[in-house]
């Protein structure tokens, strides 16, 4: 396979990434430069270069990648103009449990133990199942590469901002091990003061996570991990008729997996899986000068996944990838009919790397297939077919074709919730099917030279059975209006995502991407709420290898978005938000850094969320 | 795998242990609004009465004798006017025997609203459990105007007048749904009683 290098968020270590590994695409191992699919990768060093501290500030400023703050709960991610319930979000392939209004809030997610970010556009429910419509975001966790790592990392700024983490890891023979912790704080920040209400809340989040590898033999492995989260966010919102209330969130979230691995040859490996994830929440509103509209709510979701998969070579040109998963979810809120939800998921997956054509022009064809059995919404069967043709070194075109679907989520099916005051009631429905879509994806990818890397990808998903609700029983004046989830509406999303890495000189990396984003609602014949038509980014970095000086510019330019559920907001203008970063770094050994997020202050109380200009200081140390 | 492992369920253990919230709430308990703590309260600033009703409850009336201007029951004979929520129903009609009435006034001025109208008078005629359509004063749209992006429940520019179980005519507007804290179902409104009414 031509080295086809397809990293954007590679930085001078492109060469070296040639042999870096990515799973996401396969859900196996491959070197970068072969994967079939295409796979961005964040690097470590990347994340660290960009300042940011959580997930959805690492994703923020990607190219592509549209990370929405409609709401004062936090930030999720849309891919090709499809919502975050669209999109995957994966620790290591295994899914989260905590998935609020059907997605993960990224600002809850540290970096501390993130060691690279990967990310697959376009459908990938044929390997992953539910919920994998837009993409997949896999962060993949820190793992020792040398004897001894110890890291210690702090800065501090305005808005409140406290950000620490302290890392040891270990490689020493048949072991890898790491620790890691991390403590992160903010202010609560205010975008409109002249209403009582925070836009964004303080929070003070705590987070452990370790993670043990032990090749026991030349067959056996084992790989163990765990992590634990800690959140406690305060704020002020406002509710009708002038109520103010002060809120509360305590959130823990806890995580471990078992993973070992048996080698059956040189081309084969057996690999099982187990896997659990929880998420608590404790929610409480105290309503200033009454208690009538105190509120107290308790959400535990949790989540176990086994899976059996087989990597297996039976052919010179065939990698083989059969899986077998059980999945288990258990959702608790006081919201749902009965207070809980459970179901169970049974699922089957296969995918085969046909190398078609080796020689001058390499062709490699992945056909996939996947079956989900749910306990509530039945059987969805999503197969995939993915092309790479290389017609000269350098040179990468890709074509696919895949299906998706989201899994009706437990709000969905089983939420029974009125609100008197206000005379509505919103009710589950136990019928309802799952979303689903269908995509295709054109790449183009060109290493033209060793300044400059281009790539183009066009896509369109059509999107049917989408879930919304529907006024049941018209009601009377003064009674409640019944509202239920119904499969309805259908919409189509099509674009163009570009993206150029150009190297004019040494040490200065400029990247650029644009995103053309058209999407239609069939239901109100009108775009999508909330999506720009145009997004561009920009991204400089100049590397100074003899001082030890680099200086990171971050850019996102977002065009018009319309809007039509916001009060007083049709259009929210178009914003750019910059964050820009100067570090020295001495010996490898200490790294002082001074930065900006948001220079330019954008962000607004309605639909854009964003923390306000922020000045920060700090440094890391290394060993 | 060793090290890990004690590791590992010593996170899980610790997980979901935090306090329970609802201990250490700082004013779980403040008071209600003083001036809503009892079902009615009416203040009368010469001839104008401005009255709050405690409409809180979603599956009981509060009654009004507007001839008093205080509270009263479904048992009394001379109750005017009830609530529930946003709900209000009269005792006339099909909800009692009191020969209550409403007059719609829509576009006048409150304060030039001075004599009872000729014509106009409507009774109740759903029985209080139902959707409230048939009430008096759900005639011409209702007395609100609820918007569902804020949820908020705002009176409408309308002004009323009243024949109560005495006979006598009142204008009547509403000014009001929440409490000084935001609560809803705190009914509010302003009235007087008409010239040449006995």
């Amino acid at each position: 396979m031509a080295a086809a290098l397809h990293a954007k968020g590679a930085h001078a270590q492109d060469e070296s990434l040639v042999g870096e590994t990515v799973v996401t695409g396969t859900r196996s191992e491959r070197r970068l430069a072969d994967s079939p699919v295409a796979t961005e990768v964040i690097t470590r060093a990347d994340l660290e270069a960009s300042g940011a501290e959580s997930v959805a500030g690492a994703l923020e400023e990607h190219p592509g990648l549209d990370v929405n703050r409609a709401n004062a709960s936090g930030a999720n991610v849309r891919i090709q103009g499809l919502d975050p319930q669209y999109v995957l979000i994966l620790v290591d392939g295994e899914r989260l449990a905590g998935r609020v209004n059907g997605a993960i809030d990224l600002t809850r997610i540290p970096l501390d133990d993130v060691q690279r970010i990967e990310i697959v556009r376009g459908p990938s429910s044929a390997l992953y199942g539910a919920d994998a419509l837009g993409g997949v975001i896999n962060l993949i966790t820190r793992r020792a590469a040398r004897p001894l790592e110890l890291e210690a990392h702090a800065r501090g700024g305005t808005l409140g901002t406290l950000d620490a983490h302290g890392r040891a890891a270990l490689q020493r023979g048949p072991l890898n091990l790491s620790l890691t912790a991390g403590h992160h704080r903010r202010d609560a920040f205010d975008l409109a003061p002249e209403t009582p209400a925070t836009d964004g809340g303080a929070f003070v989040t705590t987070d452990a996570s370790t993670r043990a590898a032990w090749r026991v033999n030349e067959r056996l492995s084992l790989v163990g991990t765990a992590a634990w989260l800690r959140r406690d966010q305060r704020a002020i919102d406002d509710g009708p008729g002038g109520a103010v209330y002060d809120r509360r969130n305590l959130t823990e979230t806890a995580s471990a997996s078992l993973t070992p691995t048996l080698r059956l040859g040189d081309d084969a490996q057996l690999r099982l899986g187990l896997w659990f994830s929880q998420y608590r929440d404790q929610f409480l509103r105290d309503q200033r000068g009454s208690d009538a509209l105190d509120q107290y709510q308790q959400t535990v979701d949790r989540v176990a996944n086994a899976s059996l998969q087989l990597d297996a070579s039976p052919h010179a040109r065939h990698r083989v990838t059969v899986g077998l998963e059980g999945f288990f979810e258990q959702l608790d809120a006081d919201r749902l009919r009965n207070g809980t939800g459970r179901r169970v998921r049974a699922a089957l997956y296969a995918q085969d790397q046909w190398t078609l054509l080796d020689g001058a022009v390499p062709v490699t064809l992945v056909p996939g297939v996947r079956l989900d059995v749910d306990s509530q919404f039945g059987a969805a069967p999503t197969p995939k077919l993915q092309l790479r043709l290389d017609p000269r070194p350098g040179l990468a075109l890709r074509v696919s074709y895949g299906w998706g679907f989201r899994a009706p989520s437990f709000q969905e099916l089983l939420l029974l919730f009125e609100n008197p005051s206000a005379g509505y009631l919103v009710e589950g429905n136990t019928a309802l099917r799952s979303e689903t879509s269908r995509a295709v994806n054109a790449s183009v990818e060109w290493r033209a030279s060793r300044t400059l890397w281009l790539s183009t990808n066009l896509y369109r998903n059509d999107i049917d059975d989408l879930i919304d609700t529907v006024v049941v029983a018209p009601s009377a004046p003064g009674e409640s209006t019944r509202y239920r989830y119904q499969n309805v509406a259908r919409a189509w999303t099509m674009g163009a995502e570009l993206s150029a890495r150009l190297r004019p000189v040494e040490g200065v990396v400029i990247d650029l991407g644009y995103t053309l984003t058209a999407t239609r609602d069939l239901a109100n014949q009108r775009p999508l709420e909330g999506r720009a038509l145009h997004r561009g980014t920009v991204g400089v970095q100049l590397r100074h290898a003899h001082t030890g000086l680099e200086l990171t510019t971050r850019a996102a330019f977002v065009g018009a978005r319309p809007f039509y559920s916001v009060p007083g907001v049709s259009e929210a203008p178009p914003y750019a938000s910059v964050d820009a970063r100067a570090a020295w770094t001495w010996q490898r050994t200490l790294t002082l850094f001074v930065g900006c997020d948001n220079a330019l202050d954008a962000g607004d109380a309605q639909v854009l969320r964003l923390p306000p200009r922020t000045f920060y200081a700090g440094l890391t140390l290394r060993r | 795998m060793r090290h890990a492992l004690p590791m590992m369920l010593l996170t899980l253990a610790t997980a979901g242990c935090a306090d329970d919230l609802r201990n250490d709430a700082p004013d779980a308990t403040t008071a209600t609004d003083a001036a809503v703590s009892s079902s009615v309260v009416t203040v009368r600033e010469g001839s104008l009465a401005r009255t709050t009703v405690d409409a809180t409850r979603a599956d009981a009336w509060t009654y009004l004798d507007l001839d008093t201007g205080a509270a009263s029951s479904a048992d009394a004979a001379g109750w005017d006017l009830a609530f529930q929520r946003f709900k209000v129903k009269t005792n006339g009609g099909a909800n009692g025997a009191g020969n209550v009435e409403v007059a719609l006034l829509d576009g006048a001025r409150f304060e030039d609203v001075t004599t009872a109208p000729t014509a106009g008078w409507t009774r109740d005629a759903a029985s209080e459990g139902d959707a409230g359509t048939g009430l008096a004063f759900a005639q011409g749209g209702g007395w609100y105007a609820y918007d569902p992006a804020s949820h908020q429940l705002a009176p409408r520019a309308v002004v009323y007048v009243v024949r109560s179980t005495a006979g006598r005519a009142y204008r009547l507007r509403f000014t009001g749904y929440y409490d000084s804290a935001g609560t809803a179902g705190f009914v509010r409104f302003e009235w007087a009683q008409l010239g040449g009414t006995p």
